[in-house]
């Protein structure tokens, strides 16, 4: 598995990535690193206990390294968490979660795949 | 490597991102609050050359440790460089007007990092360097400056010296009048001190009272020109001998405006002032052209009255010495010529201090007596 193709499993943008991050093994260092970021948990975590300032944090980190990552689809739901919570509105947060843990899951997938198997 | 970057994000990846970006090229210490940030600075500000700074944090913003730069005027030293993806307020506007000097918008650009962090580098050493030269210039100057207030004071020293030397020609001269100039000195400071607290004289600055008392050493300087025969003449003048002595102030007068370059325009005035007119009278009786009122310059005004006095109290070729208390009165009594109204109240109000001084200087040493009000 190449490193475009992870990109297109996960709904990333590789050529924007490179673009700004100008080398491939830059991007790939960091694209490994992405499961070890603890941003999601801590998300998922305030999300479940309803502290929206921590939650607020969490999403917005995470929208961040998605941001930088290139990791556009993780980049769109977390980044509606993040506006939500931005003006304390729970509940509207709430419906973008299960989207959330989706492009999540997916992202992870082709990112685990890609440490398996890349090139 | 000479220069160091912090770079303060709490979010881990793309705090590493930009160590990455700029590890080739500097230093790097990282912190991951703005709290934190804030202890690193204050104690390696002389060595930090950029901060990358992000806005938003938990446990210190962005703005906290701007707001705290400018506390400390670390924000004038030290370049920040905000790192915002704030699109939804006028964050940039805020940290720019904190003094931030330019932004770097996530996401993370390699090229664009680099560029801004060696441009705030380049601008800030360019602006220490020239501090640093202008402050070099500055202590220069200020010790030039304070050679030149030495040669001067040393210059207006032995200017004062030379008049006083000058005045005191005459008194060799005229063998009986030990002190004169000394005294006379000291009575028109004192005068004239009294003069400008009396009548809040603007004119009379300090060192307008200090050229008057300077000059007033050289009010009899005319009298080198008068030939012994009439100056030392114990008995009276005749009409011809009294004109001759009378000219001894134009003479004063036109020998120091001979004289250049050796005082100011100011002091060659005001001597010249004090031997023409210190022996005109307010009511025009005076020699030599008997010129009235305020005609007669406040500087000769000063002198005259205390000219006067002074050869009251002291003995003369022609007279004896008269108690103070006499004298005192046969001056605000008009028996010695016509004083100003303004001046003769002075004469009166510095009796006590006028004293003292004929008594320092009649006993002892010139030079260390003061006028208290001086």
């Amino acid at each position: 598995m190449t490193i475009q193709e992870c990109y297109v499993k996960m709904g990333g943008n590789y050529g924007e990535v490179i673009r700004r991050l100008r080398k491939e093994d830059f991007v790939k260092k960091f694209l490994v690193k992405f499961p070890n970021d603890p941003s999601y948990g801590e998300l998922v975590e305030s999300m479940d206990k309803g502290d929206v300032e921590v939650g607020f944090r969490a999403a917005h980190t995470l929208k961040g390294v998605c941001q930088n990552l290139g990791l556009d689809r993780l980049f769109e739901s977390s980044n509606e968490v993040t506006e939500a919570l931005r003006s304390g509105d729970m509940d509207t947060a709430e419906t973008y979660m299960p989207q959330v843990k989706e492009d999540y899951k997916v992202t992870i997938d082709a990112i685990n795949e890609f440490i398996e198997n890349g090139e | 490597m000479d220069k160091t970057v912090l770079i303060v994000d709490d979010d881990e990846m793309e705090r590493k991102m930009i160590c990455d970006v700029l590890s080739d090229d500097y230093n790097i210490i990282e912190s991951e609050c703005g709290n934190d940030a804030m202890d690193t600075i204050d104690e390696m500000h002389n060595v930090i050359s950029v901060i990358i700074l992000d806005y938003m944090m938990p446990d210190g913003n962005g703005l906290d440790v701007l707001e705290h730069m400018n506390k400390t005027n670390d924000i004038k030293k030290i370049p920040v460089l905000m790192l915002t993806g704030e699109r939804h307020n006028d964050v940039e506007k805020k940290c720019l007007e904190m003094g931030a000097v330019d932004y770097i918008k996530k996401p993370v650009e390699a090229v664009l990092v680099q560029v801004r962090t060696r441009n705030a580098c380049e601008i800030f050493s360019y602006k220490k360097e020239l501090e640093a030269k202008v402050a070099k210039q500055m202590d220069t100057l200020q010790k030039q400056n304070r050679l030149l207030m030495i040669q001067s004071e040393r210059i207006k020293n032995s200017k004062e010296k030379m008049g006083d030397v000058l005045g005191s020609i005459v008194e060799y001269r005229n063998v009986e009048t030990g002190d004169h100039v000394l005294r006379v000195k000291e009575f028109t400071r004192i005068m004239a001190n009294c003069y400008m607290k009396t009548y809040n004289d603007k004119s009379l600055t300090k060192e307008r009272i200090d050229t008057i008392v300077s000059s007033s050493a050289l009010h009899d300087i005319g009298k080198i020109a008068i030939p012994d025969s009439v100056l030392l003449k114990p008995g009276r003048l005749t009409e011809e001998e009294y004109e001759l002595m009378k000219s001894h102030t134009i003479r004063g007068a036109e020998m120091l405006e001979s004289v250049d370059g050796v005082w100011s325009d100011d002091f060659k005035r005001c001597c010249s002032n004090i031997c023409k007119y210190h022996h005109e009278r307010y009511d025009g009786g005076g020699y030599p052209y008997g010129i009235e009122g305020d005609d007669i310059p406040l500087e000769a005004q000063l002198v005259s009255i205390v000219d006067v006095y002074d050869a009251l109290i002291s003995e003369r070729i022609y007279k004896s010495a008269y108690p103070k208390d006499k004298s005192f009165h046969m001056i605000i009594n008009g028996d010695c010529g016509v004083f100003s109204p303004k001046i003769t109240e002075c004469f009166r109000k510095s009796r006590e201090k006028l004293e003292k001084v004929a008594d320092t200087f009649s006993t002892a040493n010139a030079a260390e007596t003061v006028d208290p009000d001086a």
